[in-house]
C-alpha cells in the first residue's frame, strides 16, 4: 500500500477511534462472545441429541449412497447463484456514502482501498462457508458416527473454499455491468440445472468438468462420510485451483469500477439498512428492482390502446407485466407447482394449505402496479376513479393472466391424459374464480401500502406480545385470506374423489363457498379508502 | 407523483385514455411532448428524469385530458423558459376554448395576458382583488413591489 493511502487510512481510523465510546467496543465484544458461546453450546447440544436419537443411523445408507452428494451439490450451487445475484446490486465490496464522498473522492489509488474491502469480503465468504460446514459436520457426525477429523476437515474446507470463490466472483460481477447482466440472464438456466441435479441423482459429485466447483466441494465430504468417491483428491485440487484463479482475477481487477457505481451501491446500502431495520421487505425488493432495471434499461413497448376508458388501468397493468416478464414466470412456477401438488396429493390437508399459500405468493407477483399505487396514493389523483374502484381495476389484468395460465395448464394435463372428463370440466370452470380469489387476497394485503416507520412505532408501543402479533398479522393477512377463500372448497372437492355419487353435491358446496368468499373480498376491496 | 414502471409517454396515454380522450390520444400526447420538449424523453422512466423533467411530465398529464376548470399552484417553478412559454400558450388556448384557470404564482409576467382577474395575498390575508390590470397597476401592488 502506498504511503499516502496508509497515512490517510490511519488518520480515518484514529478519528473513528477517538469518537467511539468505550462502551461501544465492549458491547461489540459482548455481542460476538454471546453469539460464539450460544453457537458452540447449541452445536454441542444438537450433536448430543442427534447422537442419542433412537432413529440414529436410519439415513446413513441414503446419505452415503448419493443423497448427501445430491443435497449438498444443489445447496451449494443455489448458494453460489444467490451470492452472484446479490452482487448484481450490492456485493462483497460496498462502501458507505461518506467513504465514497471523502475517501474515494481523494487522490488515492482506488484499487488499494477496494482491496481492503475485498479482503474482508473474502474472509466473510470463508466465514459463512465455515459456519455452514460446521452445521453439516454436526448433522453428519451425529448421524453417521464416522471418523470425526477427516469429516470436520472436509465439511469446513469445501464450503469455505466455495465461500471465498463466491466473494471473488461476486466482485467480478460487481465491477462489470455486462457480467451482472449475464448472471441475471443465466439464473433460470442455473435453476434448471439445479432441478435436474436434484431429480437426476448424485451424478454431480464427480470430477466431470460440468459438475463445477459446487460439485468438487462436495466430493471430499462424501468420501469422508463413507461414500464411494475415489476422485475426491482431484476434485479438491481443481477446487483449490479455481478459487486461487478467481481470487487473483478479483485482486487484479480491484480498481476497475466507477465512482458512480460505488456511489449508487452506497446509496442502496443505506436504504437497504433502513428497510431491514423497519422490517420492510418491499422496500428491499424495490431497491433491488431499481438497480436491476438500470442494468437492463427500459424495454420499449407499444400496446394497442383499449376502446373503453374503463380498460385504461388494465392496459397500463399489461404494459407493466410485459416490462417485467420475470413476474409472470414466477407466478407460473409458483401457481403451477401448487395446482400440481393439490392434484397429485389429494387428502393431505397440510400440503393443500401450503399449496394455497405458495399460489398466493405467485398471484402476489402479478399485482405490482396495485402495490405501486398504494405506495403513493397521490398519483391516482390524475385518474377519474374512487380508490376502491381503482383497486378492482388493477386486479383485472392479474386475474386474466392467472386464468389464462390455469386454462393452459389444465388443457395440457388433459392432453397428457392426466385429467379425466368430469375433473377436466370442473378444473376449467374453477380457473377464473380461483384466480380471482388469489389475486384479490393479494390485493387485500397489497392495498395497505408499505410497512413504514409509523406502523413499526405502533407495534413497538404494543408490548412484546402485542407488537409481535401486530407484525405477524401484517404479514399473515394475505395468506390467511387466501386460505379462508380456497382451502375449504379444495378440501371438499378432494373429499369427493372416489365417491362419484357425492361429487355433484361437493362441487355445488365448494362453488357456493368460493362465490361467497369472492363476494366478500370484492365488496371489501371496493369499500377501501387510500392509505394515509 | 409519477408511477415508477411507466414511461413519460405512457403516463400521458394513461391519463388521456382514463378520461375518455379516445382516438385522438396519440396526436394529443405527441403535441404535449413536443411543447414541453419531452419528445426525446418519451421512453424514459421517471427514475431516469431530472426534477424539472418530472415536473413537466406532471404538468403534461394535467393538460392532456379535457378540462373545464384547472387549478395550478406555482406551475412555472422549476420550468425552463421555453417550457414556461409553452405552458402559457396551452393555457391561453384552453381559456379561449372556455376553460376556467385558477393559478397561484409569484411570477406576474407569466400571468400577464392570461389572467382576467387577480387576487393579492399578503401575510395570509387578501389585500387586493379585481380586474388583473387594475390590481397590478394599483397602489397596493406598487407598495408590495409587485410591478
Amino acid at each position: 500500500m502506498s504511503q499516502a493511502s496508509a497515512a490517510t487510512l490511519e488518520f480515518v481510523r484514529q478519528r473513528r477511534r477517538a469518537h467511539r465510546l468505550p462502551q461501544q467496543r465492549s458491547d461489540r465484544f459482548t455481542g460476538l462472545y454471546t453469539v460464539g458461546l450460544y453457537t458452540a453450546i447449541g452445536a454441542w447440544l444438537g450433536f448430543q441429541a442427534l447422537r442419542q436419537s433412537p432413529t440414529r443411523g436410519g439415513s446413513s445408507t441414503w446419505l452415503t449412497g448419493g443423497g448427501l452428494a445430491r443435497v449438498a451439490t444443489v445447496s451449494l450451487l443455489l448458494g453460489l447463484l444467490a451470492a452472484l445475484r446479490y452482487a448484481t446490486w450490492q456485493g462483497p465490496v460496498v462502501f458507505s456514502a461518506p467513504e465514497v464522498q471523502f475517501l474515494l473522492g481523494a487522490p488515492l489509488p482506488r484499487a488499494e482501498l477496494v482491496r481492503i474491502r475485498l479482503a474482508r469480503g473474502l474472509l466473510f465468504g470463508a466465514g459463512v462457508g465455515a459456519a455452514l460446514g460446521l452445521v453439516a459436520f454436526v448433522l453428519l457426525e451425529a448421524e453417521l458416527g464416522v471418523a470425526a477429523w477427516p469429516l470436520l476437515a472436509a465439511a469446513l474446507l469445501g464450503p469455505m473454499a466455495l465461500g471465498v470463490l463466491a466473494a471473488a466472483l461476486g466482485w467480478l460481477v460487481e465491477s462489470s455491468p455486462a457480467t451482472a447482466r449475464a448472471v441475471l440472464r443465466a439464473s433460470p438456466v442455473v435453476l434448471a440445472v439445479a432441478a435436474v441435479a436434484w431429480l437426476g441423482g448424485a451424478t454431480a459429485a464427480t470430477v466431470d468438468p460440468w459438475s463445477g466447483p459446487w460439485g468438487w466441494a462436495v466430493g471430499p465430504l462424501v468420501a469422508a462420510a463413507g461414500g464411494h468417491e475415489p476422485g475426491w483428491p482431484v476434485q479438491a485440487v481443481l477446487l483449490a485451483v479455481i478459487v486461487l484463479a478467481a481470487v487473483l482475477a478479483a485482486w487484479l481487477r480491484a480498481g476497475r469500477i466507477t465512482m458512480e457505481e460505488l456511489e449508487r451501491r452506497a446509496g442502496t446500502r443505506a436504504g437497504l439498512g433502513a428497510s431491514l431495520l423497519m422490517g420492510d421487505p418491499r422496500g428491499v425488493a424495490l431497491m433491488r428492482h431499481e438497480v436491476v432495471g438500470g442494468l437492463f434499461g427500459v424495454r420499449r413497448l407499444r400496446l394497442r390502446h383499449p376502446g373503453h376508458r374503463w380498460l385504461a388501468v388494465p392496459w397500463r397493468d399489461a404494459l407493466s407485466l410485459l416490462r417485467a416478464p420475470g413476474r409472470v414466470g414466477w407466478a407460473l412456477v409458483l401457481c403451477g407447482g401448487s395446482a400440481l401438488t393439490v392434484a397429485v396429493a389429494p387428502g393431505r390437508r397440510l400440503l393443500a394449505a401450503g399449496a394455497v399459500v405458495v399460489a398466493y405468493l405467485g398471484a402476489a407477483q402479478l399485482i405490482e402496479p396495485l402495490r405501486g399505487e398504494a405506495d403513493q396514493p397521490d398519483a391516482s389523483r390524475q385518474l377519474p376513479w374512487r380508490w376502491g374502484d381503482l383497486l378492482l381495476l388493477h386486479t383485472v389484468t392479474p386475474i386474466l393472466t392467472l386464468t389464462a395460465m390455469g386454462l393452459a395448464g389444465t388443457v395440457t394435463l388433459a392432453l397428457l391424459g392426466l385429467l379425466p372428463g368430469p375433473a377436466l370440466g370442473m378444473a376449467l370452470a374453477a380457473c377464473l374464480p380461483a384466480a380471482a380469489a388469489l389475486v384479490w387476497s393479494a390485493a387485500i394485503a397489497g392495498q395497505r401500502g408499505r410497512l413504514g416507520l409509523d406502523r413499526i412505532m405502533t407495534a413497538s408501543v404494543m408490548g412484546e406480545l402485542g407488537g409481535s402479533m401486530y407484525l405477524v398479522r401484517w404479514f399473515a393477512t394475505g395468506p390467511m385470506v387466501a386460505l379462508i377463500a380456497l382451502l375449504i372448497p379444495i378440501l371438499i372437492l378432494q373429499g369427493a374423489i372416489g365417491h362419484p355419487s357425492s361429487s355433484t353435491q361437493a362441487a355445488t358446496n365448494a362453488a357456493s363457498l368460493l362465490v361467497t368468499a369472492l363476494a366478500v373480498q370484492g365488496a371489501w376491496l371496493r369499500s377501501r379508502q387510500p392509505p394515509d | 407523483m409519477l408511477y415508477p414502471d411507466l414511461t413519460v409517454r405512457e403516463h400521458l396515454e394513461l391519463v388521456a385514455l382514463a378520461h375518455g380522450v379516445g382516438d385522438g390520444v396519440d396526436g394529443r400526447v405527441n403535441d404535449l411532448l413536443e411543447l414541453f420538449g419531452l419528445t426525446a424523453r418519451g421512453d424514459f422512466l421517471p427514475g431516469q428524469l431530472s426534477r424539472g423533467m418530472r415536473q413537466k411530465t406532471q404538468l403534461a398529464c394535467a393538460l392532456v385530458r379535457p378540462f373545464l376548470l384547472i387549478l395550478l399552484d406555482e406551475p412555472v417553478v422549476g420550468l425552463d423558459p421555453p417550457s414556461q412559454q409553452a405552458l402559457h400558450r396551452i393555457l391561453l388556448a384552453a381559456k379561449q376554448d372556455g376553460a376556467a384557470i385558477v393559478l397561484s404564482t409569484h411570477q406576474l409576467p407569466f400571468a400577464a395576458g392570461l389572467a382576467d382577474r387577480a387576487v393579492v395575498l399578503h401575510e395570509g390575508r387578501m389585500v387586493a382583488q379585481g380586474a388583473y390590470r387594475s390590481v397590478v397597476n394599483g397602489t397596493i401592488a406598487g407598495r408590495l413591489g409587485l410591478r
